[in-house]
């Protein structure tokens, strides 16, 4: 049955599913056809019900594990929410105790996230995603705004009430605000939003095109493309707008700039010669460097992991992939299907945009296992996520 | 990272947890999350996670009203927002999208088609362009706005510099012609405005486009 049904829902990949796969699909539940499950640590999960044990078995799924039976786990979690959640962690050879803990306050929602990353902390020894949010563009009628909601999908909140087109949102590292573009002055500007304050203001708004803004890993400054040089074209300014730079100045389009966790290099998508690639320069201004993604094409919406070493981006070969690439350039890797992707703060996981006929939906990519599991809730048609970090 | 100010919790959780008396039926230790049933126990060294934590409400603010379509909302220090510095337009006519009116249809036989994944204007597209130069030297006082499109075979931020690249071809093409720059404004609208919803060469050929806009100052 599992098996039908995993050839179903992945028939266009099916050539890529091994025979290992096939035969130990029983166990695996709905992980994707591409997966390597030898990646996923194997857990028990025992005691919790409703909201609860729903929270943590997902939460634990996208942070690299495998749910299994407690004879086969190599961590037995086990607990109980009859009110507060409680855990017991154990190291299934070893026996070896490695977390005993009560939660109280919050929702069980919020119990069960808390518990999983205490799970990550104590398993990966990494701190777990399970308490971050997202910003993403969500469609909204014949318009699309901007929202924020957990990392999994759940409490999604409006922030844009515009009534056109919102769209690109970005998070300012370690504050919570968001940059994005909206049209509501009828052309697309970029505005920078306070969560807590509900303040907006307005950072680029020049004739033509500004959008596709990126906050530097420090919070002071914004990448972006503007075509107020007669070209879209990569600028640097201050988080407020001030200090305009023009990085790039070229014919060609340029697009989706990131920033390497030093703040010293911008990543963004350039064309020669007809052909897009990913490009590095200066973020204080200097020569553009091709970034190679061999083994891909049409790369773009690049993004740089937290810890440095890798580069997600999107590859247009036929539909679009995730893709990864070491952050000096060389021989890209293809994950799975979908675009636009966004790290986690864990430099592990990927949130990205999956597209189908007539809808798109957020999706989460373990990136060692390339493990996916779709956001449980249904937001609607959305895309263009980006990961508080 | 941000969960430095968490992490000291958890540690201190798992030491205690694992050293000796770990097997006990009840934990000992307990963590408490801040949020709606307990609002008083959420300090800020509770605060865990990256930034809003889940527990902080989420002020979307009214927008609209503190920037209400006049646009004289809160500009970046060091310019004003006086109207005068602010030419949106790019015409140096200093005209504010919403003292214009738009007139759609005139031009609406004469958008200009592309090749995927290009902005240059096919040689076949050029008439077209051709009579909305005509048009503009009848017409003094009217604007032009070129809205840029492209189709859903692109991921979307590329899609919006390359709609805005075609427009600004399209202009680049009119400004030959003899059309005075401040006369001509762009506007790329990516994939968010397909002319054609359908997902095919068919639909995508149409969607791929410059659609041409008149402005005229209201009266």
């Amino acid at each position: 049955m599992k098996t039908r049904r995993t050839w179903l829902k992945w028939g266009m990949l099916g050539m890529l599913i091994t025979a290992t796969s096939l035969t130990r699909a029983e166990d695996l539940g709905d992980i994707n056809a591409t997966a390597d499950p030898s990646r996923l640590v194997p857990i028990s999960v025992a005691g919790y019900t409703g909201e609860v044990d729903k929270t943590l078995r997902f939460d634990l799924e996208v942070a690299g594990f495998r749910l299994v039976s407690a004879e086969t786990a190599q961590y037995n979690l086990n607990g109980k929410n009859n009110s507060d959640v409680e855990a017991r962690l154990t190291d299934r050879i070893s026996k070896a105790s490695l977390l005993g803990k009560q939660y109280s306050g919050g929702s069980p929602r919020t119990q069960a996230h808390a518990l999983a990353d205490d799970v990550v902390m104590a398993i990966h020894k990494t701190p777990g995603i399970a308490r971050t949010k997202i910003a993403y563009k969500g469609e909204s009628g014949a318009h699309s705004e901007i929202f924020v909601a957990d990392y999994d999908g759940f409490n999604p909140v409006a922030l844009t009430k515009d009534n056109t087109i919102c769209a690109a949102p970005t998070w300012v590292p370690g504050r919570r605000m968001v940059l994005y573009t909206s049209y509501r002055s009828g052309y697309p500007d970029i505005y920078s939003h306070d969560l807590s304050s509900g303040e907006r203001r307005a950072v680029a708004r020049y004739p033509g095109l500004n959008s596709s803004a990126s906050v530097s890993p420090d919070g002071r400054r914004v990448a972006m493309i503007l075509s107020k040089g007669g070209s879209p074209d990569l600028y640097v300014s201050d988080i407020d707008g001030s200090n305009l730079l023009q990085l790039t100045k070229t014919r060609e389009d340029e697009s989706s700039p990131c920033w390497s966790p030093d703040g010293s290099t911008i990543c963004f998508v350039g064309r020669v010669n007809e052909r897009r690639a990913l490009y590095t320069v200066p973020s204080g201004g200097g020569t553009m460097t091709r970034l190679r993604t061999d083994g891909t094409l049409n790369p773009t919406e690049p993004d740089w992991s937290p810890d440095g070493k890798t580069i997600v981006f999107t590859s247009q070969m036929g539909g679009f992939s995730i893709c990864t690439v070491p952050s000096k350039g060389g021989t890209a890797e293809v994950l799975v299907a979908g675009e636009d992707p966004s790290w986690a703060p864990n430099s592990r996981t990927v949130i990205f945009t999956k597209r189908a006929r007539n809808k798109r939906i957020l999706s989460l990519l373990d990136v060692p296992s390339k493990r996916v599991k779709d956001i449980a809730i249904n937001l609607g048609n959305c895309s263009q996520p980006s990961w508080a970090k | 990272m941000k969960l430095s100010n968490f992490l000291p919790v958890i540690l201190v959780a798992v030491a205690v947890a694992t050293s000796g008396m770990g097997c006990k039926k009840t934990p000992k230790n307990v963590t408490n999350i801040p949020g709606s049933s307990s609002p008083t126990s959420g300090g800020p060294n509770n605060m865990s996670g990256p930034l809003p934590g889940s527990t902080r409400p989420i002020n979307p603010g009214n927008p609209a009203a503190n920037d209400s379509g006049t646009r004289t909302s809160a500009l970046p220090p060091g310019s004003q927002d006086s109207g005068n510095n602010l030419d949106k337009l790019g015409t140096g006519l200093n005209a504010r999208p919403e003292d214009m009116n738009e007139d759609r249809l005139t031009l609406s036989s004469q958008s200009v088609y592309f090749d995927y994944d290009k902005s240059t204007v096919r040689s076949s597209e050029h008439a077209k362009v051709e009579s909305v130069a005509a048009f503009l030297k009848n017409q003094p006082k009217a604007i032009l706005r070129i809205e840029g499109s492209c189709d859903e075979r692109g991921t979307e931020e590329y899609n919006r510099a390359l709609g805005e690249r075609r427009a600004l071809a399209v202009r680049e093409y009119l400004l030959t012609l003899g059309v005075t720059a401040d006369r001509v404004t762009t506007l790329s609208f990516g994939e968010d405005k397909p002319a054609n919803p359908g997902h095919d060469e068919a639909a995508w050929s149409q969607n791929r486009r410059g659609e041409f806009v008149v402005l005229r100052a209201k009266q």
